[in-house]
């Protein structure tokens, strides 16, 4: 009944919208079984092995060391009290406000001269000659290095939600049942945590997967570079499509896969009263055991990082203030608010679709709104590229010349972004709407409002706050992309992130400092709200008791 | 709550908007070819180095300049696969190697402007018309003063001498200075001999080729090998650098011109060339024209403490501080290019990483 209170427009709308998603996607999937060019053979026979083995290796070393530093970190803030805990809670999420590319441009000048823990070994040991060449991080263990640091905050965030939400009646049932701590880890606290910690997990193995800067700079063959080089260094676009629909393929496998074993693990309290978990004191020698830890893996996520880019900083402050810059920070700006409001209002008005249809097409094509996030920013670029053209070389068959040229236009970046992080907002509004009654829509209704007003007037005013977190997180996740930005750009256009890329490419490392905190600061406004929302729960679990 | 939304909306909008008519006046509207005044740049050099020519350009003749960087071989598949509807009217790379691969690859256009012919010297541009050199870099020695005697350097032909046995780091053979270098030893000394050479360098060096110039220049100062193949204006950069670190390596380290008492040390050059279906031909031409110009070429060698492209106009003092002038081996840049084939063969078969 619901559906005949939509307009059949409402309907075609979204149709248009989930095409423009859509169409990239299957751009790249048509070419799974493209027809072989020569340069495939070569392709095939030399390097895929190399592109499959170093994706392996790094998706699995990634994922194991993820998994060590977030869940222990977690288990430590949650359970214990040991010095340094309440500071550590929050810093250990930190790292997420450092793009990875930064982090693997400030590791490999860190280590070289004019990098501070060269420069202090030079100038107090004298053995700067020993440091070089000794520490070699452009290598793939360097790559698994740099993507566990910068991304098992994932991991620590969500398993740290866990963990907190999972009642004291559980641990205390499993003591009264003779468990010892360790037993209370791996048997209780875990298997109750695993949903937790495996969300964290595929999203760690999805950025993985899509990193692209890391790997470029530390000359590390993968998916992603391998798709760049073959289609940008040899040109050949259809060998480059048909690696991006294998990567796609693996992207699908993982979200399947995320999706099962979140299916079958839903452990819910039987009762509504939940005891919060009571940190437990420590020894004094475990207490600062932990406090190391956590110290070392703060350290090499976060502070060193921002130490690193403060010094150079000083060295090279006056780029602030150039005019490149300044346009630099308003390319950015300006991109970034434009595509999120537009993100946003398209996800607000999808989900609004979604909720009053309720039909299995309405379902099934809202679902390829939620697969962007997890395909790279680099097959997405050229998933674009392929259409854009032949609209261009249409406009041209009809006109003589393109009357509007689409390729290498705000358009096609703004594309870009749609699909990629329309899947963050479509989340947060779908959740932001679903706290609204129906009724109110049906009552809104028989006062004769139309659709647009219901939603103007009554919906966004109602999740005010969801609207706002969704802006802001796509707002920041477009700042940071470089990929998908490096390809698609126009003339005369580059952000921060294509700046940092440029500055460390041709090597002037020093220079990323102004760009890269820039950066860093933007992404620390969503960790903020992240950190207000998960970490600082304590409030909440009082009134829950 | 909507009323923000749509005021962020439209604040950004209007910022947008307002940026995008400076960002991108023309390129994407509609426009004929013959009144257009605009021109379009793809450059293998960095935008923010361009961007005081570029201005000056664009105050002088009324013509806005549009540009996008990227890696040279990205560009020229760009405009390939644009093809008749690219938007490109101007590509600016480095290396005549690149430029020949872009020529025979049927990229470029060929243009004549007397103008452009009586500025560029003849040994600098392509000998049909589809390409210009700018600016003049040359491949040198550099050695570490302390390790090395000056009277044991010569010529690049003597780094296959057995007395540099484990002393030798340079960069990869995939590298285009590189290929360009072997490129004018085979037009010099044919192909076998070439072939020698190479693979009695190999012999010589102190580890498998990685890293780039600068990280060879590194390896000299810290004592990891005593000589290398640089282009000179790296050590430009380290010299005028900000950072104490660089300015202080760049003292202990040394340009060697080689081949002084022969032909001359080995030279290349950034150029620039109109892209096959560029729509503003004759803007083009004349912001090549003006890139050779004297007031442009003093700028343009500056910025990357490169050399111009005629004697006559001014350099940096750091360059100068390396000698100037010196021998330049005037190897038409044609040759580099049409010998690039068969350089990156030897290196494979020598096997140079």
């Amino acid at each position: 009944m619901f559906a005949k209170l939509l307009d059949c427009k409402d309907q075609i709308f979204l149709f248009l919208i989930i095409s423009i998603v859509i169409i990239p996607i299957i751009t790249v999937i048509s070419y799974i079984f493209s027809p072989s060019t020569q340069l495939w053979g070569h392709l095939a026979n030399n390097l895929l092995i190399e592109y499959l083995f170093n994706t392996f290796v790094i998706l699995i070393f990634v994922g194991i060391i993820s998994i060590i530093l977030g869940v222990s970190c977690a288990w430590l803030v949650t359970m214990y009290k040991f010095p340094g805990k309440d500071i550590f809670k929050w810093l250990l999420v930190m790292p997420i406000a450092i793009p990875t590319y930064v982090s693997a441009y400030i590791y490999a000048g860190l280590v070289e001269p004019s990098g501070f823990l060269f420069d202090s070994i030079e100038n107090t040991l004298g053995l700067g000659k020993e440091l070089y060449g000794l520490i070699d991080l452009r290598n793939i263990y360097g790559v698994i290095f740099i993507l566990s640091i910068c991304l098992y905050p994932y991991i620590y965030l969500l398993t740290y939600s866990s963990f907190k939400e999972q009642s004291n009646c559980a641990v205390e049932v499993g003591k009264s049942l003779g468990l010892n701590k360790k037993e209370l880890f791996s048997r209780i606290s875990i298997p109750l945590a695993r949903p937790g910690i495996i969300a964290g997990l595929s999203l760690v193995m999805m950025e993985t997967l899509a990193e692209f800067g890391t790997m470029d700079y530390y000359g590390i063959s993968t998916f992603t570079t391998g798709i760049y080089r073959t289609w940008f260094a040899f040109g050949d676009d259809t060998s480059a499509l048909h690696l991006a629909s294998i990567l796609l393929t693996f992207v699908f496998i993982l979200i399947i896969l995320e999706k099962y074993s979140r299916g079958r693990s839903k452990y819910t309290h039987t009762s509504q009263k939940s005891k919060p978990v009571k940190p437990i004191s420590m020894s004094m020698r475990k207490g600062i055991y932990a406090f190391l830890w956590c110290s070392l893996i703060s350290l090499l996520g976060f502070i060193i990082p921002i130490i690193q880019l403060f010094l150079w900083l000083m060295e090279t402050y006056s780029h602030l203030f150039e005019n490149t810059f300044v346009k630099i920070i308003m390319n950015t700006v300006t991109i970034a608010a434009l595509s999120s409001v537009l993100i946003v209002l398209i996800s607000i008005y999808a989900s609004y679709v979604n909720r009053s249809t309720n039909n299995f097409y309405t379902k099934f094509s809202l679902r390829i709104f939620s697969i962007g996030y997890s395909i790279p920013g680099v097959v997405i670029a050229v998933g674009i590229i392929i259409p854009i053209t032949l609209i261009d070389n249409f406009q041209a068959s009809i006109f003589g010349s393109p009357i509007f040229y689409l390729s290498g236009s705000f358009v096609a970046l703004i594309i870009a972004y749609l699909v990629r992080f329309s899947t963050i907002s479509f989340n947060a509004t779908e959740s932001g709407l679903s706290k609204i009654k129906n009724n109110i829509d049906l009552t809104a209704k028989s006062f004769g409002f139309s659709n647009f007003k219901i939603l103007k007037n009554i919906h966004i005013p109602m999740m005010k706050t969801t609207v706002i977190t969704s802006f802001i997180l796509v707002f920041v996740d477009i700042v940071k992309e470089l990929p998908a930005t490096l390809i698609l750009r126009p003339f005369n256009f580059d952000t921060l992130a294509i700046h940092i890329y440029e500055l460390a490419s041709s090597e002037q490392l020093s220079l990323i400092a102004s760009p890269a905190l820039m950066l860093i600061i933007i992404g620390l406004i969503p960790v903020i709200i992240l950190i207000k929302k998960t970490v600082n729960d304590g409030n909440e679990n009082e009134i829950r008791d | 709550m909507s009323k923000t939304m749509r005021n962020i909306f439209l604040l950004s909008l209007t910022l947008f908007i307002g940026h995008y008519n400076y960002v991108s006046a023309g390129s994407h509207g509609f426009h004929k070819s013959n009144e257009s005044k605009e021109v379009n740049i793809y450059s293998a050099r960095k935008a923010y180095l361009m961007k005081p020519l570029l201005e000056a350009f664009e105050k002088d003749t009324g013509i806005s300049v549009n540009i996008i960087s990227g890696k040279s071989k990205e560009l020229q598949n760009r405009i390939e696969r644009e093809g008749l509807n690219t938007r490109a009217d101007i590509l600016l790379t480095v290396d005549a190697g690149n430029l020949h691969i872009a020529k025979s690859k049927d990229l470029l256009k060929k243009i004549y402007s007397k103008k452009i012919n009586k500025l560029v010297p003849p040994y600098l541009r392509d000998e049909d018309g589809y390409w210009y050199g700018l600016s003049v870099r040359s491949r040198v020695i550099m050695y570490n003063p302390n390790k090395v005697k000056l009277s044991d350097l010569s010529t690049y032909e003597d780094m296959a001498n057995k007395k540099w046995e484990g002393r030798i780091c340079v960069r990869s053979s995939g590298n285009i200075y590189n290929q360009s270098l072997l490129a004018s030893l085979i037009y010099h000394l044919g192909e076998k001999k070439s072939e020698e050479w190479a693979k009695d360098v190999v012999k010589n060096f102190s580890r498998k080729p990685k890293g780039n110039d600068r990280t060879q220049m590194t390896s000299v100062v810290l004592g990891k090998c005593d000589i290398t193949l640089a282009n000179t204006y790296y050590l430009g950069k380290w010299m005028s650098s900000k950072k104490e670190q660089e300015r202080k390596y760049a003292k202990q380290i040394a340009v060697y011109f080689p081949n002084q008492n022969g032909r001359g040390a080995h030279i290349n050059i950034s150029g620039a060339a109109v892209v096959k279906h560029s729509k503003n031909i004759d803007n083009a031409i004349k912001l090549i024209e003006y890139l050779a110009s004297n007031k442009a070429q003093e700028l343009y060698a500056k910025a990357n403490h490169e050399y111009p492209i005629r004697e006559d106009i001014g350099i940096s003092d750091i360059v100068k501080s390396w000698g100037y002038p010196f021998k330049q081996d005037r190897l038409s840049a044609n040759q580099l290019g049409k010998n690039n084939n068969k350089a990156v063969e030897i290196f494979d078969k020598v096997n140079w990483q």
